[in-house]
């Protein structure tokens, strides 16, 4: 079985916006974390905007299939531009389906919508399900804020999903946007970072593109609550990609994709759950 | 005498959860209106009863955003003071402050605690303030046991934080003379 994850999306997004494949073969596919779907979701329509057509064979496995079309994969795929309304999965194994975020004045709305489907799921602590909060809100945010600040973008728009496992809690957020090192660049002083130089400053030193000193700091503090909570935090943007787990936090090349994506994976033992955070396999 | 007009600002009702810089701004102009209508010397008590999540965005651009303009000068002698229902609530808004290199006094169930960036020497100095609840430079120096020169630097950076009152009564050989007060004690 093949499983979609941060250690293996990449050579699939590869192919994809390869010009040259003509064919993706997902028929292996058991297991799809919603930071490799939400890539996956976003990759093909790249691939749609050069209009170069791709043959996919999707997995076979019905558990996975029903998991991918009741998180709503299938319907963003035939029909970006649908207008995405906060709806319960009738599947009980998809936790928040894809939701589309594209305005700051809608981001309290769907972080509540978020936090509902978890709520619903868990008897959380306060105190994680607000840590949570907090991090939805400046994750979410960040989108209508930094993902087109030169305007360049014709359709920004940014995708967020959450899954629960045995062991843990999946949030992932995504968008094509400009990418960190292009959003920092519109700052005097850095313009020619590296996608991994602008990570590195954004993740460790709390630079933003502002020179206001009160701007910045957030993904800074989500990677310190990620460590402090044992969790597995990564984010890509352009070539390079951030993995942070309670050990170790590189920055590695990867191949080019636009915007910035994040997956954030919390033990459920954050949430008052006790159990143990192990990767254990297939849910699906 | 240390008297001050008072007036209560509360966030909740902007929502129990509070995340967007959108929101925050909205909420900041309100904010900064009612701050102004206080006759001085003034205190306002920004309230977070009632709410669950304060995110740093929304505390920077309603609460620290306010406070960096009070550090101005721009509101005269008008004071700003948190009151919240836990410090967990108010740690986001502490971490901005600490970034802008302010500080704020923060009420907590009967105790307080100082929300930002303040050194030592300075936490002190208004240990010391809030505890006479009035005082000199002089008579402040004598107690923490430093140099006239030093006490003046550290009242002068607690007042432009509007951490203290600070009136000027004259001189004292080189220096000025000043009357302090605590803005929490009146």
């Amino acid at each position: 079985m093949m499983r979609l994850t941060v250690d293996t999306i990449d050579q699939v997004i590869e192919v994809i916006i390869s010009k040259e494949s003509v064919r993706l073969d997902l028929t292996g596919v058991g297991f799809i974390d919603p930071y490799s779907l939400l890539l996956l979701v976003l990759s093909l329509r790249y691939r749609q905007m050069f209009g170069s057509p791709l043959a996919v064979r999707w997995p076979v496995r019905k558990d996975a299939l029903g998991w991918m079309r009741a998180m709503g994969f299938f319907a963003e795929i035939d029909d970006p531009k649908r207008t995405w309304r906060s709806e319960a999965s009738s599947r009980s194994d998809a936790l928040q389906p894809i939701t589309h975020i594209t305005r700051e004045d809608s981001v309290s709305r769907l972080v509540n919508a978020f936090d509902k489907r978890l709520h619903e799921r868990y008897p959380l602590t306060d105190e994680a399900r607000n840590a949570l909060v907090k991090i939805m809100f400046e994750l979410f945010q960040n989108i209508p804020q930094h993902s087109n600040a030169t305007g360049e973008v014709s359709d920004p728009y940014g995708l967020a999903a959450m899954q629960d496992y045995t062991d843990s809690i999946f949030l992932a957020v995504a968008d094509m946007g400009i990418g960190l090192a292009r959003s920092l660049s519109t700052r005097e002083g850095l313009m020619d970072l590296s996608d991994g130089s602008a990570l590195n400053r954004i993740v460790y030193d709390g630079l933003s593109r502002f020179s206001d000193p009160g701007r910045g700091g957030e993904l800074r503090r989500i990677a310190q609550l990620a460590r402090r909570w044992d969790g597995l935090l990564i984010i890509r943007s352009g070539e390079a990609l951030l993995y942070m787990d309670a050990e170790r936090g590189d920055i590695y090349d990867a191949p080019y994709f636009p915007g910035v994506q994040i997956g954030l994976r919390l033990s459920r033992r954050v949430f008052g759950i006790d159990s143990p955070m192990v990767d254990n396999g297939a849910f699906l | 005498m240390n008297v001050m007009n008072e007036l209560t600002f509360p966030i909740a009702p902007f929502g129990v959860r509070l995340g967007t810089r959108l929101e925050g701004k909205g909420a900041r102009e309100k904010l900064l209106v009612t701050l102004e209508s206080i006759p001085e010397p003034g205190r306002l008590i920004v309230s977070l009863d009632g709410v669950e999540v304060l995110s740093g965005s929304f505390a920077d651009e309603t609460i620290a955003l306010s406070c960096a303009r009070l550090a101005t000068g721009e509101y005269g002698d008008r004071y700003l003071v948190v009151r919240s229902p836990s410090l967990e609530i108010a740690e986001d808004l502490s971490h901005k402050l600490e970034r802008r290199h302010l500080a704020m006094f923060c009420l907590i169930d009967g105790r307080i605690e100082v929300l930002g960036q303040l050194a030592f020497p300075m936490r002190e100095t208004l240990e010391l303030v809030n505890k006479l609840k009035e005082t000199t430079a002089k008579e402040l120096s004598e107690l923490l046991g430093i140099r006239h020169n030093a006490c003046l630097h550290r009242v002068g950076k607690l007042t432009e934080l509007r951490l203290i009152r600070r009136e000027e009564i004259g001189s004292a050989g080189p220096h000025r003379a000043y009357r302090l007060f605590s803005v929490i004690y009146t």
